[in-house]
């Protein structure tokens, strides 16, 4: 296929209406403006010329074809640039669909190159096209009109619609959604006058705290539990994870989302390792999510399942990795000095919160305002248990271990995160030892990789065992360097 | 029976001679800015009359007074101790830090690019750093203030080097 092709003519549909949803606000405003100086219908016959104009524009001016080495697409009218991908350093073919997409049946196509941030994309192409375009470019069979050959597809996991009681145990969530909540509210700050919240106050003073209390939370929880379910089963529905063969070996196929309908491919050579993190109370629910470690993509920590049961986490994890012991091997502590260490963090923050209160209560007292003496050891007593607590929960669940190809590495309070780096992907080694760390030789030992977020973090690990941790790991690179 | 945890040797190669006077230059710009302002902090303390913040001012005073005193005196001498870096046909190995320690060690495999720097006080002492960077852009290790010439070297011989090894940089 060498002919130039344009895009589908769904296209002159989808970007007026993309168009307005980005604009609607100017729009409106600027057509009101315009309105009132030559006439509201004329001035809606030209928005609407310009809308439909922009969302032509695209169609008119982008053409692509696939040569037997490159991808090319072309741009412009007057401007004509023209970007080409060679075939063979095609890494991923993502496919994205939002609403008005998916009623028309088209779907957007973007291209990575495995060069950060550079990706070629098609908006839009009909959805057998551009599965055709997908199909030609990972798996290196030129697109023709009769469907590709079905690629032996083997899948992995799929949504099972009880992972949704996971979705309201998301607490992280719980906290966007109230500063969303709040940043409406906020809109609404010239009806809040002073007098209101003064009758408020009055009325809060009057009614019993403890019943109003309880009744709030109820309310919250019964509004957060059905919202949270909903937005999970909305960005999630349909997920299924697939493995298919493409043209340099197997490639990871991930689609979801039942209003805007994402589908990611990940080569599995690019794949470096994996996070299980598993939050606070989906924890305790016995769930985890997972995420991979990946080079060369636009997001290079995929998000690969949500909330999910941790055994099946793990499967699909050691399905990836191709290694159990990276999700499972028992970690190594980091000892008696970690664990003192945890604990002075951790106290000298609550003494400090301590210290900060009396310093306030004072400051507030000097300046004539009324508040209680007591109010620094309130905070003594609580800040000490809870930090001795956190502390704890802190340092067990430090730990690191190195399996047959991957470094691990375990951290974290409340979220619990494991982290399985390959050893083949570390790209150099750092030991660092502040002074502190010096005394108590201690040191942070920090893989840098070009996967995830570039590097992977041993805290708090005794300086012999970081050496012999990096040793072990990468004995070429450090071999040479040993005492 | 536990076998003897392993540590990193010293590194060979200390930098240049000239650093620990760059350093203490260095130092001096910064503690010329400092010791101004705590002449203005001071002023202001004497001819304002005094409320419950004069205390803060004349800590302020203090602080800034004594805080660059180690960088001039102490430390450009440590950090030539601490300072060494070396490079082998594998990998390069840094050490650098004074009340803290950082050891570094990229493979060559894995450069991405190699550069050297130069700011004009650096010139007039004839100092010169070079850069590796990797594909992790928390892998960027530099070792600082070579001579001019031996930096040059470095950066010829690591070019060199990592040209010779064609392995994917990721």
């Amino acid at each position: 296929m060498t002919d130039w092709q344009r895009l589908d003519p769904r296209t002159l549909a989808t970007q007026p209406v993309a168009t307005v949803a980005k604009a609607i606000v100017p729009a409106i405003a600027a057509m009101v403006g315009l309105g009132s100086a030559i006439g509201l219908n004329f001035a809606l016959l030209i928005g609407i010329a310009v809308v439909v104009g922009a969302g032509a524009l695209p169609w008119w001016t982008t053409t692509y074809r696939v040569t037997p080495t490159h991808l090319e697409i072309r741009r412009g009218v007057l401007n004509r640039t023209t970007v080409t991908a060679r075939l063979d350093r095609v890494r991923s073919v993502d496919l994205e669909a939002d609403v008005v997409h998916r009623v028309l049946r088209v779907t957007k196509v973007a291209v990575g190159t495995g060069v950060d941030e550079s990706r070629l994309e098609l908006d839009s192409l009909g959805v057998d096209e551009a599965e055709r375009l997908r199909v030609a470019l990972l798996h290196g069979s030129r697109p023709t009109d009769e469907p590709a050959a079905p690629a032996p597809v083997h899948e992995i996991a799929r949504l099972d619609w009880s992972w949704v009681r996971f979705a309201p145990l998301n607490v992280g969530n719980l906290v966007i959604a109230l500063a969303a909540f709040g940043a409406v509210l906020s809109q609404f700050d010239q009806v809040i006058d002073e007098q209101r919240v003064e009758r408020a106050w009055h009325w809060l003073r009057d009614s019993d705290v403890p019943l109003l209390a309880g009744g709030v939370l109820l309310a919250g929880l019964l509004l957060w539990v059905p919202c949270a379910c909903l937005g999970y089963a909305v960005r999630w529905y349909g997920l299924s994870i697939t493995r298919e063969q493409g043209k340099d070996g197997p490639t990871l196929r991930r689609v979801h989302g039942a209003l805007t309908q994402r589908a990611t491919t990940v080569e599995e050579a690019k794949i470096r390792g994996a996070v299980v993190r598993r939050r606070a109370l989906v924890g305790l629910a016995g769930g985890a999510e997972l995420h991979l470690l990946t080079t060369g993509l636009e997001d290079n920590e995929t998000h690969l399942l949500p909330s999910a049961p941790r055994e099946l986490v793990d499967d699909v994890a050691t399905d990836v990795l191709g290694e159990r012991a990276a999700l499972r091997a028992p970690v190594t502590a980091h000892g008696a000095v970690a664990r003192r260490r945890c604990y002075v963090r951790n106290l000298r923050d609550a003494l400090l919160t301590t210290a900060g209160t009396a310093l306030a209560v004072w400051l507030a007292r000097a300046g004539g305002l009324g508040l209680a003496v007591w109010l620094p050891l309130v905070v003594l007593v609580v800040a000490v248990p809870v930090a001795v607590a956190t502390a704890e929960l802190h340092y067990r669940r430090l730990g690191h271990t190195l399996t047959e190809r991957y470094l691990v590495s375990c951290t974290g309070t409340f979220t619990a995160s494991r982290t399985a780096l390959e050893s083949d992907g570390i790209v150099g080694w750092r030991v660092h030892q502040s002074f502190w760390d010096r005394r108590r030789g201690l040191a942070q030992l920090v893989a840098t990789t070009a996967a995830g977020k570039e590097q992977v973090v041993v805290p708090d690990v005794p300086l012999g065992e970081a050496v012999a941790v990096a040793a072990a790991a990468t004995p070429r690179m450090v071999e040479g360097f040993l005492a | 029976m536990t076998l003897p945890a392993p540590s990193l040797r010293e590194p060979s190669h200390r930098v240049s001679q000239r650093a620990p006077a760059y350093w203490r230059v260095h130092a001096a710009v910064a503690a010329v800015v400092m010791w101004l302002t705590a002449v203005a902090l001071l002023v202001t303390v004497l001819l304002v009359p005094g409320g419950w913040w004069s205390v803060l001012l004349w800590v302020g005073v203090a602080v800034l007074a004594v805080a660059p005193v180690p960088w001039l005196t102490l430390a450009p001498r440590i950090r030539f101790d601490v300072h060494r870096w070396e490079v082998t046909d594998i990998a390069v190995h840094v050490r650098s830090g004074w009340l803290s320690r950082t050891d570094e060690i990229v493979p060559l495999s894995r450069v991405q690019t190699v550069d050297s720097a130069q700011g004009p006080l650096m010139r007039v002492f004839g100092l010169r750093t070079v850069t590796v960077q990797t594909a992790s852009s928390a892998g960027t290790v530099a070792i600082a203030c070579l001579d001019d010439a031996v930096a040059q070297e470095v950066v010829a011989r690591l070019v060199a080097i990592t040209a010779a090894t064609p392995e994917d940089a990721t």
